[in-house]
């Protein structure tokens, strides 16, 4: 476990420290963006099953279909506020994908911004695919 | 009466079947063994850098007897977890090497794609037999070959894709309190066998993280704990086209999931302390032990015996 103020402790925090200042910082938006919404995510599924718990309400063995979802949170319903928490997890990793293609084009880093784009490119085209 | 096989029995065909399940007394046993096992899977997962859906759709399917459909959505959702959960912890450290995650994300996705297309026309056993000889020759190398300070630090002759893309990175490993400066061997070679590795699992179903892992280190010369970190990093965006998918089709059970995605967070917070401070040999060995049944379960399945629905 971490002892605040020990010697080796210290040291160790200091040359994670001269490792984390010498990477880029696309490091601290994407740690940010991941953390955020597995948090927003977690959140919003205990609020969620506390809420169903408390109330009794019925909770659903299917997912509410995505044109019904702003029905749901309108009404203010558990099932609609759990299915939105798991989508915010679900929707992260391409968030993050979207996001580094932003960050890449204003570094001016070319060639990323076409690696990232071609990967959020195949994510969608895989999206489309597999709902035709 | 049990609420899994009530549940499997389900008839799933139209768009949203309408029975809603209550957070019943009878359901709180699996619902606890579940997040009992997420945890472990979200401990595995982010410690070995493969997700985890291996510890969890057996459960699924053996033990609550869900659908195999429901079982993989649900799994999905708990890889997503895993690694955008293990994710934010070594990225921050930076320990994740961000552009190689990222470069090798193009072959993974576009593997996915293809993978998927050519499916029909391709007999999954021989797949199987090629997963399985991939996977036990991997764990064989991992076993008999240790990683010393000098691997970590590779500095062998530095392709020209790697230089163009920068891929050479340094990360801070605390098992020995060192700071590793490494170049990133093979680059294009690794990027074939990480789209084959995306096709794969694609046509199988089977976490790429499996093979990603060994890619990376093996192959590419990143150094374990680096390589286990940008493995969990990058299965996360395959992993949410696909559960996407399931959820659009309604095969995601709300309150299985959540009861995953709860329990797997949880494990990643004890996985990534774990990893970062075990020594990179033990890893190696558990990764090598995981590959092992997993090769077995593979080649088994390629001569049709199929322990796992």
């Amino acid at each position: 476990m971490t002892e605040e103020g020990s010697l080796p402790e210290r040291r160790l925090r200091a040359l994670r420290s001269a490792v984390v200042a010498e990477v880029a910082d696309v490091n601290r938006l994407l740690s940010h963006v991941l953390r955020g919404g597995v948090l927003t995510s977690a959140v919003l599924v205990l609020l969620a099953l506390a809420w169903a718990a408390s109330s009794g309400a019925a909770l659903p063995s299917a997912p509410v279909p995505l044109r019904d979802l702003g029905r749901e949170l309108a009404d203010m319903t558990p099932a609609g506020l759990l299915v939105l928490g798991l989508l915010v997890l679900i929707l992260t990793p391409v968030a993050r994908v979207a996001l580094s293609v932003a960050y890449f084009a204003r570094e001016k880093d070319l060639t990323y911004v076409l690696i990232t784009a071609v990967v959020l490119a195949n994510l969608l085209l895989g999206l489309t695919l597999g709902l035709a | 009466m049990d609420p899994g096989s009530a549940r499997s029995g389900l008839d799933r065909q139209g768009p949203y079947p309408p029975p809603p399940s209550h957070l019943a007394l009878t359901a709180g046993v699996e619902l606890l063994a579940l997040a009992g096992v997420s945890f472990l899977a979200g401990v595995a997962g982010s410690f070995l850098g493969i997700g985890g859906g291996i510890f969890l759709v057996p459960f699924l399917t053996l033990a609550l007897h869900l659908d195999p459909r429901v079982a993989v959505a649900t799994s999905l959702v708990g890889v997503i977890a895993t690694s955008s959960g293990a994710a934010s912890v070594y990225v921050r450290d930076r320990l994740t090497n961000l552009r190689l995650g990222m470069f090798l994300e193009v072959a993974t996705t576009i593997g996915a794609i293809l993978g998927a297309l050519v499916a029909i026309y391709i007999d999954p056993r021989a797949l199987f037999l090629v997963f399985a000889v991939v996977v036990l020759s991997a764990a064989a190398y991992m076993a008999r070959t240790g990683e010393t300070a000098r691997d970590r630090a590779y500095q062998g002759a530095t392709a020209r894709a790697a230089e163009s893309l920068r891929l050479d990175s340094l990360y801070f490993d605390p098992e020995d309190r060192g700071v590793y400066r490494y170049r990133v061997a093979r680059p294009v070679a690794g990027f074939a066998a990480s789209a084959f590795a995306g096709g794969l699992s694609g046509l199988l179903g089977v976490g790429g993280g499996f093979v990603k892992v060994p890619v990376m280190n093996v192959l590419m010369r990143v150094p374990l704990k680096a390589a286990i970190a940008t493995s969990n990093f990058m299965i996360g965006v395959t992993a949410a086209a696909s559960a996407f998918l399931y959820y659009a089709h309604g095969f995601l059970d709300p309150v299985l999931a959540a009861v995953v995605v709860l329990g797997v967070l949880g494990g990643t917070v004890a996985g990534t302390r774990l990893m970062v401070r075990t020594r990179s040999q033990r890893i190696r060995l558990a990764f090598a032990a995981v590959l092992v049944v997993l090769g077995v379960l593979m080649g088994l399945r390629a001569f049709g015996v199929a322990v796992v629905p």
